[in-house]
């Protein structure tokens, strides 16, 4: 979907990034994930064209992307940033509506796709459609942003950052529902975080830069759980699988056996179920239609950890 | 129905008084007389109407120019076409704006003469000074990440200025041009120095001979323009502003 071969991009003496190549696949979710200045940001910028690059090509769905007209390219990519950049003298409605506009839809076909898209994101239409940006909390404006991305139904969405200035609680909101869009959406996202744990509950892929290059590229289990770099280690500390765990709903692990005790809700996560065993000291917690146990845990953990034996 | 606001309601009043003013030129003249000394007798001179005409089409004919090209100016000058001229045009603009206008319409009448001509340019020059700077200051101050969204979604040059970097500007902008047009107002007063006619004339003739009534005819009117053009430009800032 996104080819990225030998790209670099240098500010006078300083590469940016440094003859990159990257492949995203169709329908996948592919984290950027690096310490601030690494270059994440620019590789970014340079797929839609935002940042022009000092050599190396750029193919979007096979077609190098030095043969659209820049406008046109962008129209076709969503792009969230992280100050969300929502315009303030229009209205949530108008915010959304630009892209539409900008392709001359007709008014009835932008309302519907506006109004789908607010139900998307989790807004009340006629709530908040005619508000402005000032008046909306920052969740609400990054949920905004999204839905704005998402207009015209691009198969590509660049996000830079996109949750990075909501506060916590809101933050780990904003990612499950993101996630549960993607994966109702399929679309191909690009989407760069320093924010590790971020990474790995949202990443199909994670690729992992530094000093403008890629260090590696995979799977966040892999990534984790399989490193043989230095600095991936470093960058994990070891705590990642805490995380890996985070990705996997109880849902997808449970087994048929009755237990006792509070149930856990139907969304947990199997960190969650973990929480729950270290707070009650039980090793084994009920969910709906059965329960899960520590060794399920341990077993589902170590599948990963020799998924690639 | 939107309610009037408090500025409205002020300019409308003055301009009931104004009118009143303008078109009772004869007891206005004679009530001054009351309170102030004078050498000349009643209404022995141009009615007052024909210089407040003469001031109006003067600040109105320079106003409309210099909007037209203070504001192209100032957008140029922040397109990636006019960065060069960015800077050194802020300088100039903001050195013009604490010269003082009657040295400037002193400068201009060694160049173009005596009358309205010169009078109008040096208006126009003058008013251009506070329309530039807010035009390229207001659409600067717009947010990087407001114009980098815009730019990522997709919009061209010109729709980012119409869409966004202008509507984003106005209230600055507009700020701007009420400046102008106040100073203008005021500044138009010195035009009859040069001989362009206007309230100046009876303001000039009154310093010259002490004369307060004739002073006071020609001032009162000018300070109620300004005032119903401030409150009046406001009340459009305000509206249009998001």
């Amino acid at each position: 979907m996104i080819e990225l071969k030998d790209v670099t991009k240098k500010y006078e003496n300083f590469k940016a990034v440094d003859n990159l190549s990257l492949h995203v696949n169709n329908g996948e979710l592919l984290v950027i994930l690096g310490p601030s200045g690494c270059g994440k940001s620019t590789t970014l910028r340079l797929m839609n064209k935002m940042t022009e690059r000092t050599s190396g090509s750029i193919k979007i769905k096979d077609k190098d992307i030095d043969s659209f007209k820049e406008e046109d390219l962008r129209k076709g990519i969503g792009y969230v940033i992280q100050s969300i950049g929502l315009f303030p003298h229009m209205n949530v409605w108008k915010n959304i509506a630009t892209v539409p506009q900008l392709l001359g839809w007709e008014k009835e076909r932008i309302d519907k796709r506006v109004h789908e898209l607010l139900l998307l994101v989790g807004l009340e239409p006629d709530k908040h459609q005619k508000k402005k940006p000032s008046q909306l909390s920052g969740g609400e404006a990054q949920r905004v942003g999204v839905a704005r991305a998402l207009a015209s139904d691009p198969d590509i969405i660049l996000m830079d950052e996109p949750f990075g200035a909501v506060d916590p609680i809101n933050r780990l909101r904003l990612q499950k529902e993101f996630r549960q869009i993607q994966r109702r959406l399929q679309k191909t996202v690009v989407f760069v975080t320093h924010d590790i744990d971020e990474a790995i509950l949202l990443g199909d892929r994670i690729c992992i830069m530094n000093h403008g290059k890629v260090v590696s590229v995979d799977t966040p289990e892999n990534v984790v759980l399989n490193s043989s770099d230095e600095f991936v280690d470093s960058f994990f500390k070891g705590e990642g699988i805490l995380t890996i765990l985070s990705r996997k709903d109880v849902e997808d692990y449970k087994e048929d056996i009755p237990s006792d005790g509070i149930e856990l809700s139907k969304s947990a996560t199997l960190k969650e179920a973990l929480a729950h065993m270290l707070l009650t000291g039980e090793d084994r917690v009920s969910v709906e239609g059965g329960s899960i146990s520590f060794n399920r845990i341990l077993q589902v953990v170590g599948r990963d950890i020799n998924e690639k034996d | 129905m939107r309610k009037i606001s408090k500025n409205l309601m002020v300019a409308l009043i003055l301009t009931v008084v104004l009118g009143l003013i303008i078109f009772y030129s004869k007891e206005f003249e004679a009530v001054l007389y009351k309170y102030f000394s004078s050498k000349s007798t009643i209404g022995s001179r141009t009615p007052l109407v024909v210089y407040f005409m003469q001031h109006i089409w003067m600040v109105s004919i320079s106003s409309i120019i210099a909007v037209g090209i203070g504001v192209s100016v100032g957008i140029f000058a922040t397109t990636d076409f006019g960065a060069e001229f960015k800077e050194p045009l802020l300088k100039v603009v903001n050195l013009g704006q604490a010269f003082p206008s009657p040295a400037l319409l002193a400068l201009v009448v060694p160049i173009l003469g005596y009358g309205y001509e010169g009078a109008l340019i040096a208006l126009v020059v003058y008013a251009l000074m506070p329309i530039v700077y807010n035009v390229v200051v207001g659409i600067q101050e717009v947010s990087e990440d407001v114009v980098d969204a815009a730019i990522g979604m997709g919009m061209t040059p010109v729709q980012l200025y119409k869409k966004i970097k202008i509507p984003l500007a106005l209230n600055v902008i507009l700020g701007g041009i009420r400046t102008a047009l106040v100073i203008n107002i005021s500044a138009a007063t010195l035009a009859a120095a040069v001989g362009a006619g206007g309230l100046g004339v009876l303001v000039v003739n009154g310093v010259r001979t002490f004369d307060m009534v004739q002073i006071l005819q020609g001032a009162i009117p000018v300070t109620i323009m300004a005032v119903i053009v401030e409150l009046v430009l406001k009340e459009i800032q305000g509206r249009l502003s998001y």
